[in-house]
């Protein structure tokens, strides 16, 4: 029985790639206006919204860890 | 020989479910709804240096962070801070979070996302030991029956198209 399901969420959180500094580049062609009426209106990223929330503000907080880390084994170094 | 007296100053079966409705904090609506502010919730608290002091300490004392950040969304949840759904999402935010607190006091952390050791030799070869001697206790207290087969009889189809005798 799990009784503590943080584990398998890290595990699982650490396998997607990185999505903080992903930007929307408007699209191109003849069908992007559609294309983007189509995305509006469709509700699979509005359910899907607290994960992505959740996993940006763990690969944020990563970001900054291993930042600070890098940033003290370069002092350490110097 | 002393004799106990039975003691009555306990509570009921079933007491604790006796409060009215949304009597408990997890009854009513969370004060957080979102990710984004269950964890800029968590973060900040966990960045104050009277919880960051007690962090510190409970790390140091070997407790994997899996556990803890389990057990500070769970209170979250008693609470009534967040949803059990949305603790369950920060949490791994939440492990990140300790992490770096422990990396800059410079403590050393169990993350607890390491594979549980094996059985050494020697503890295993005597829990095997110790089956068998049991296995051979048992077959000689309770000699196994052997369930006789039971013979069916055929029961006669009585469906209404059934075919006649």
């Amino acid at each position: 029985m799990i009784t503590n399901p943080a584990k398998n969420l890290m595990r699982s959180f650490s396998r997607i790639p990185d999505i903080t500094n992903q930007k929307q580049t408007p699209e191109r062609g003849l069908l992007s206006p559609m294309r983007s009426m189509m995305r509006n209106g469709n509700n699979s990223m509005k359910e899907a919204q607290p994960l992505v929330d959740a996993v940006k503000a763990y690969q944020q907080i990563r970001k900054d860890r291993l930042e600070i880390i890098d940033m003290r084994k370069r002092n350490g170094s110097n | 020989m002393e004799v106990t007296e039975p003691t009555f100053n306990r509570p009921i079966p079933g007491e604790g479910l006796t409060h009215e409705l949304g009597a408990r904090p997890w009854q009513n609506p969370p004060q957080f709804s979102t990710v984004d502010e269950t964890v800029s919730y968590y973060v900040a608290r966990i960045g104050q240096d009277e919880f960051a002091k007690g962090l510190i300490n409970v790390i140091e004392m070997g407790v994997p962070l899996t556990v803890l950040a389990n057990t500070i969304q769970l209170a979250g949840v008693m609470e009534g801070k967040h949803s059990v759904d949305v603790g369950i999402l920060v949490m791994p935010a939440l492990i990140e979070a300790m992490s770096l607190i422990a990396d800059s006091a410079g403590v050393e952390y169990d993350t607890g996302m390491k594979e549980e050791s094996m059985l050494p030799n020697q503890l295993a070869q005597r829990v095997a030991a110790d089956m068998s001697v049991q296995g051979e206790t048992s077959a000689m207290e309770e000699p196994v029956q052997e369930e006789m087969p039971v013979m069916q009889e055929p029961q006669p189809e009585g469906g209404l198209m059934s075919r006649r005798a």
